[in-house]
């Protein structure tokens, strides 16, 4: 009788609480990021999801700016997205952050480093089913990313700028280019607070052509 | 009655830490597993081994951070779970899975205080809460989890982590002498190829029921000793996965060890679709040509939604030492999120 009292009681208080779907964290947070930031004394973690940010309207949003509807699957509203704010003492240095991403074999889970005005340090794949994964992971085409921002993905046409490292996993290819505007809308969106507004970029773009 | 001062010292502790932290990496999970099966010798059933029960239940994690960053990590994983072999009075009970407090000195510098796995084998590194397939785990050591102290580091490219545990599984007790002191060096999360090389040592306990409340029987008062050294390795390539894992050592003064294989295969097109075939072997004593376990494990899965999957196995006694082979098949609906 006392077990099903107790247990009654903290299923209650777990119900009352919420819950969310599992997200894409750090496999090894300390190593990670310790390897992207040398000068890392320690960091803060975060688990931000849509559904508590904004719910449908935001989903709305963010699928606008991305240019694509969101996978059910992978990208369903009540994901946790996890931000690591990355600490010398007190002060910033820097974010990591990771998402899913539907590929062609399976789940690919992309990381990216920025810092914090939102410039790509680095980028890995943490997870990765696909028989040409070692292309994908060489530096010669993960360290193309290094430097760029939100309003690269925007206002650039990285395709024709960052070529495909395979030979028959283009699919693979042009979903690592969505993921990672996925993960920079999102930094952007909970991290940033909208810095990057892609009205703006597209107009200043619109306007230096025709200048 | 000391076990309850235990567990008000553990929560005056944890408050101590928590009360000026702020917490903004929680997650909550609620749980709920369904399954039912068939089986040649046992008819209907609804259970599968002792870890798989009908349950409801969740998972608490949070992290707590200051100015300086995280410094304490929280995970409570608990079930209530109905277990069909027994009467209808002994038929429910709490289970704790993970149930442990880790505080971070450092970077790559963390100790770890309560459930949690033995560091030995394929089980500290995959998700098996839930899963039809299991490692060798409970074969090998008698249980999944235990309750005790670790300590997880790195150096270069490899991981370290070592665990001293009571020896006693999902229930909190010392007896006979029991104790279990495990640890595992492997390569680093998150590459195409993983290994890790375990060993382990200990005298431990084997309950009747892997509950934690009411406090389960014990098949023996005397604690089985045990010695052992492992290898283990994970592979992924394009849509398949590769798992295996070997352990041996002396199970007492016999010699005592085997293996698990594993394959899986997630559909390209369908991804939510995915396909499993594991075989297992495993002898308490390897001198004894009758004394081993194989099992062949097929398990078909769907994931319905993010937080719903349906499974279905079929699982095959290709040998069983009582001379017992069975052949199971099971039905599981699992909504965790």
């Amino acid at each position: 009788m006392k077990i099903i009292v107790f247990s009654v009681i903290m299923l209650t208080m777990v119900v009352s609480i919420g819950y969310a779907a599992v997200g894409c964290t750090l496999n090894d947070p300390d190593r990670d990021i310790q390897r992207l930031f040398p000068e890392v004394t320690n960091y803060k973690t975060e688990f931000i999801t849509i559904e508590e940010r904004g719910g449908e309207t935001l989903a709305k949003e963010i699928q606008e700016k991305l240019g694509d509807t969101f996978d059910p699957l992978y990208e369903s509203l009540d994901v946790p997205y996890a931000f690591y704010t990355v600490l010398k003492g007190k002060d910033i240095i820097g974010y990591v952050h990771g998402v899913n991403q539907k590929g062609m074999y399976g789940g690919m889970q992309l990381i990216l480093a920025t810092d914090p005005e939102g410039k790509i340090i680095d980028f890995y794949y943490q997870k990765l089913s696909s028989p040409e994964s070692k292309k994908f992971r060489s530096d010669a085409f993960t360290k193309q990313f290094v430097g760029l921002c939100l309003a690269d993905f925007y206002a650039r046409d990285l395709k024709g700028e960052i070529k495909d490292p395979s030979e028959n996993s283009k699919q693979d290819y042009e979903a690592t280019l969505r993921g990672l505007k996925k993960n920079l809308i999102l930094y952007d969106e909970f991290m940033l607070g909208n810095r990057f507004d892609k009205e703006f970029i597209l107009k200043e773009v619109s306007n230096a052509y025709a200048q | 009655m000391r076990y309850k001062a235990i567990i008000i010292v553990s929560f005056l502790v944890i408050n101590t830490f928590v009360v000026q932290a702020e917490a903004y990496a929680r997650a909550i999970y609620k749980e709920v597993n369904m399954l039912g099966g068939y089986s040649d010798r046992n008819e209907w059933i609804g259970e599968k081994g002792m870890m798989l029960k009908n349950s409801v239940g969740f998972e608490y994690f949070d992290k707590f951070s200051n100015d300086y960053g995280d410094f304490l990590t929280v995970d409570l994983q608990m079930r209530v779970a109905y277990d069909s072999q027994q009467n209808s009075e002994d038929a429910w009970a709490v289970e704790f899975h993970n149930a442990w407090v880790e505080h971070k000195f450092g970077l790559g510098k963390t100790l770890r205080l309560g459930h949690f796995d033995p560091v030995f084998g394929l089980e500290p590194v995959l998700d098996t809460h839930g899963a039809l397939l299991q490692t060798l785990a409970h074969e090998n050591i008698g249980f999944k989890k235990d309750w005790g102290v670790g300590y997880r580091s790195y150096i270069g490219e490899l991981d370290y982590e070592i665990a001293a545990q009571l020896g006693s599984g999902m229930s909190i007790r010392h007896k006979d002498d029991s104790f279990l002191l495990t640890a595992r060096v492997g390569s680093t999360l998150g590459t195409d190829f993983q290994y890790g090389i375990s060993a382990l040592w200990g005298q431990t306990l084997k309950s009747m029921q892997a509950r934690t409340l009411p406090v389960p029987d014990l098949i023996s008062d005397d604690a089985t000793r045990k010695e052992r050294l492992g290898l283990d390795a994970r592979y992924e390539i394009g849509s398949f996965g590769f798992k295996g894992e070997i352990a041996g050592g002396r199970e007492e003064s016999q010699p005592a060890g085997g293996g698990l294989f594993e394959i899986d295969y997630i559909v390209p097109k369908l991804q939510a679709l995915q396909f499993k075939v594991q075989q297992t072997y495993w002898s308490n004593d390897l001198e004894n040509s009758d004394a081993k376990t194989i099992t062949l494990s097929h398990v078909i899965s769907y994931k319905v939604t993010s937080y719903l999957t349906v499974r279905a196995g079929y699982f095959h006694d290709v040998y069983e030492e009582s001379g017992n082979e069975d052949d199971q098949v099971f039905l599981q609906f699992y909504f965790f999120g």
